[in-house]
């Protein structure tokens, strides 16, 4: 099989360090990612709700964008941005960003037409309408998107090892050229508990923005792949 | 002329006509057993709650990682390359096709369930000729969600050894070759794509037909 | 099931509770073979419920019905639904199938070949007035609201049943294209050979279309008549209201005059042959208010006591002196005779029915009984 470690405690240390680094990069990686995606696809949205014409485009691009497979986005990097974290983050972005703007949109969209109706009635501009209404009520749809981008994000962090971004995926790919499945599981279960706490976490953040009146008890099913039939409208 | 005699070399030498046959295969076989299993999913579900209940929190826990890591997670189980891709594939992209499904024929309106009742359909008739067709545009829904899945993860399969278009991606990665990605990306970029549209053509025609909308 | 012939049906002491509320109250009915009979009530009375419990849709808590003398609960539901037409104002159609799609879903189930098929579609097509050619492969959507209610009934004849359930299947269409449709159906009806239970909470309707028709409140069966019985005698003073001044109103229309007669006392006719000093003696005598009088059967004209006192001398006959009431058929239409009355200037008229006997229709009679 692969060559095993000489010396196991200070191969554990090593390995545990590196763990460590490797799952903070993973984080950094993942969430920096995300987090410039809501601040870039929530707007977008808002805007497709603004003007039609923009609304048709950004929905065909991000139609198109979210059939490529997401190897193929990470190749595309090499060419256009280089290798190393900041690529990385850039394929990251560029992939969480459909489903925060597909299922914003959705959520925006189709607010009561008479809420948006009395908030303009009562002298709201436009957008305060939108920051003080429609998006406060969508708060469900906008997280299911967050929440649908984070695992993607989790996914992509790992596959971004290919072009020199760090994190968990040098420790499966390590594993993988070793054919050591201990290193691959190694490698890879950090990132699924981290994508399930992030999943957590999320939906607790929701809960803790939603007003006391609008909270709903939680589904029997969670759907965190739902947003996968919004995303499609 | 110049481009396309080195867009041409480059396919040869990494012998992407192979490497597409590959990948389709992969895909139109995952594919495939994602309909067909995730229907039958889907009608299982609607029949009976508590399957339901069951298999649907199965199937949602699978879709809350990512679909790498479902891959790589079986590896151990079914080894490297070829199954545990399609494995991936077809686990990851039951949920939507059976879930949707589920929703579509639990959605079909009660009042024209009872008029098929009264006119003397039996539950059978009814759940063929009047539930499924209704629930067309919805199943067509979660299968473009399946294509999409299918896609990706056959794409992945390439850097564990399952061949298709995700191994000279990945070979154009490390070896640097501009062209090499270039070329094979934007072809898969392409299939997928076009995939995705084909689907997207058939829920619009399925939405009309089956849904009314004009 | 029986198919031989319309079907007959026959309730016996149904009821159905829903909680606490009784939806049918004990109801005991029967419907003749090839009757249109009308449920007729306000919203929540039970007559819908009354309707589907008849296709099983709805099971009696207690209490039976029979078709053909069969008790339904021993038949196969799918064998009997497919053997009732079941019409409904929503219509119902499936949206996926086409038209020829819809009426030919049931009979494909059951197996009847596609030639037969096809000719059994457009022959129901055209029955309802939609011409095959233009509308066979047409969508529900791309229909009006009176074609699809058409193609509702086409669809609930296709298995040619001896029983239909009609629940306020006019109801969702404007007042003008009801109206018409009704006409139509009307027409259609004979050639349609089949019992038809029809509920509805429109008075006029349930008037113009039943051959009976039963007033249902609060799940009894109040009051089963002819629409002419119910409208002469109603029976009881809810019935009354609910039928409401208009529609006898409007009713005359249907009305014959026969159903408005007061029957001629033989006791106040006198002979026109007799001479006026005679009559005038048989008048005092009788203190009557008027005479009738006729020769050889025949109603000639009616003589009142103070023409008797001003007629001339003893050679007189008494029926050259009369004054002469105009005569109507006993078929003839109330509103008819009414307006020729009124015309005339005369309040009284007589009625005579083919075998000779008769009535008077006295037009203040016929005010005070219909108000």
């Amino acid at each position: 099989m692969g060559h095993q470690p000489v010396c196991s405690c200070a191969v554990r240390r090593e390995t545990l360090t590196t763990l460590l680094e490797a799952t903070v990069v993973h984080i950094m990686l993942a969430y920096s990612g995300l987090a410039i995606a809501v601040a870039i696809g929530i707007p977008l949205a808002v805007l497709s709700l603004r003007s039609r014409t923009a609304g048709v485009i950004i929905s065909t691009i991000t139609g198109i964008g979210q059939a490529i497979p997401i190897l193929a986005l990470v190749a595309f990097m090499v060419p256009l941005a280089g290798i190393g974290f900041m690529p990385s983050v850039l394929v990251i972005v560029v992939s969480t960003l459909m489903p925060i703007v597909r299922n914003t949109y959705a959520g925006i969209s189709s607010v009561d037409p008479e809420l948006a109706d009395a908030a303009a009635g009562i002298g709201l501009t436009w957008t305060e309408t939108v920051t003080k209404v429609r998006v406060p009520l969508s708060l469900h749809a906008i997280f299911s998107g967050i929440k649908f981008s984070s695992i993607i994000a989790n996914g992509v962090a790992i596959v971004t090892v290919l072009i020199g971004s760090g994190g968990l995926g040098v420790i499966v790919l390590r594993g993988l050229a070793r054919f050591y499945v201990p290193e691959i599981l190694i490698g890879i279960l950090p990132a699924i508990a981290i994508t399930l706490i992030a999943d957590y976490c999320l939906s607790r953040l929701e809960t803790w923005l939603t007003p006391p009146p609008l909270r709903e008890k939680n589904p029997l099913i969670p759907h965190p792949a739902g947003t996968g039939t919004l995303a499609h409208r | 002329m110049d481009t396309l005699a080195l867009i041409a070399e480059t396919w040869q030498t990494y012998h992407l006509t192979l490497r597409t046959v590959q990948h389709l295969e992969m895909f139109a076989l995952s594919f495939l057993i994602t309909v067909v299993a995730g229907i039958a999913l889907g009608i299982l579900f609607f029949s009976s709650i508590n399957i339901r209940v069951v298999g649907l929190s199965t199937l949602t826990v699978i879709e809350m990682i990512p679909d790498i890591a479902l891959l790589i997670l079986l590896i151990p189980l079914v080894g490297i390359g070829f199954p545990p891709t399609i494995s991936a594939a077809v686990l990851y992209s039951l949920l939507p096709v059976a879930r949707n499904t589920t929703a579509g024929l639990r959605g079909v309106s009660p009042d024209l369930i009872e008029t098929a009742t009264a006119v003397g359909l039996n539950k059978r008739d009814t759940l063929y000729h009047i539930r499924i067709p209704l629930a067309l545009p919805l199943i067509t829904a979660g299968v473009r969600i399946a294509v999409i899945f299918c896609m990706g993860i056959v794409t992945l399969g390439g850097i564990i050894g399952a061949g298709g278009l995700g191994a000279p991606l990945q070979t154009g990665i490390t070896t640097g070759n501009d062209l090499l990605i270039l070329v094979t990306g934007c072809w898969v970029t392409f299939l997928a794509v076009g995939m995705d549209g084909i689907a997207w053509g058939i829920s619009r025609f399925v939405a009309v037909r089956f849904g009314g909308r004009p | 099931m029986d198919r031989q012939g319309p079907a007959n049906i026959r309730f016996e002491s149904v009821s159905k509770r829903y909680g606490t509320i009784t939806a049918v109250d004990h109801l005991d009915l029967e419907i003749n073979r090839g009757e249109l009979f009308v449920l007729m009530g306000p919203s929540g009375s039970g007559k819908t419920t009354m309707l589907r419990m008849v296709n099983r849709l709805v099971e009696p808590d207690e209490g039976r019905i029979l078709i053909n003398g069969e008790d339904i609960t021993l038949l196969d539901p799918v064998d009997l639904r497919r053997n009732i037409g079941y019409v409904i104002q929503h219509i119902g159609l499936f949206p996926h199938l086409t038209v020829s799609g819809n009426i030919g879903l049931v009979p494909t189930l059951a197996g009847m070949p596609g030639g037969l098929l096809q000719e059994r579609i457009r022959n129901l097509l055209s029955l309802v007035k939609l011409s095959p050619e233009l509308f066979m492969d047409r969508y529900p959507r791309e229909l009006s609201g009176g074609q699809q209610q058409r193609v509702g009934l086409a669809r609930s004849l296709a298995m040619d049943p001896p029983l239909l359930l009609m629940d306020e299947p006019f109801g969702a269409l404007d007042p003008v294209l009801r109206h018409q449709l009704q006409q139509e159906f009307l027409g259609i009806r004979k050639q349609l050979n089949k019992t038809i239970l029809f509920v509805t909470h429109d008075v006029e309707e349930a008037f113009r279309l039943g051959d009976r028709v039963g007033v249902v409140a609060e799940g009894k069966l109040i009051r089963v008549g002819t629409p002419e019985d119910l409208i002469m005698n109603p029976g009881s003073s809810a019935v009354a209201s609910l039928i409401g001044v208009e529609q006898k109103m409007r009713y005359l229309d249907h009305l014959s005059v026969k159903s408005m007669m007061i029957p001629i006392d033989p006791s106040r006719i006198l002979d026109g042959n007799l001479f006026i000093d005679d009559a005038r003696e048989a008048l005092i005598a009788s203190r009557a208010d008027y005479i009738i009088v006729g020769r050889e059967g025949v109603v000639e004209g009616i003589f009142y006591p103070h023409d008797l006192l001003t007629a001339g001398g003893t050679d007189i006959r008494l029926g050259g002196q009369a004054h002469k009431l105009p005569v109507f058929a006993s078929s003839t239409m109330a509103s008819e005779a009414l307006s020729a009355m009124k015309r005339q200037g005369v309040s009284i008229a007589v009625i005579s029915e083919p075998d000779g006997t008769g009535g008077l229709l006295v037009m203040d009679e016929i005010m005070r009984r219909l108000l």
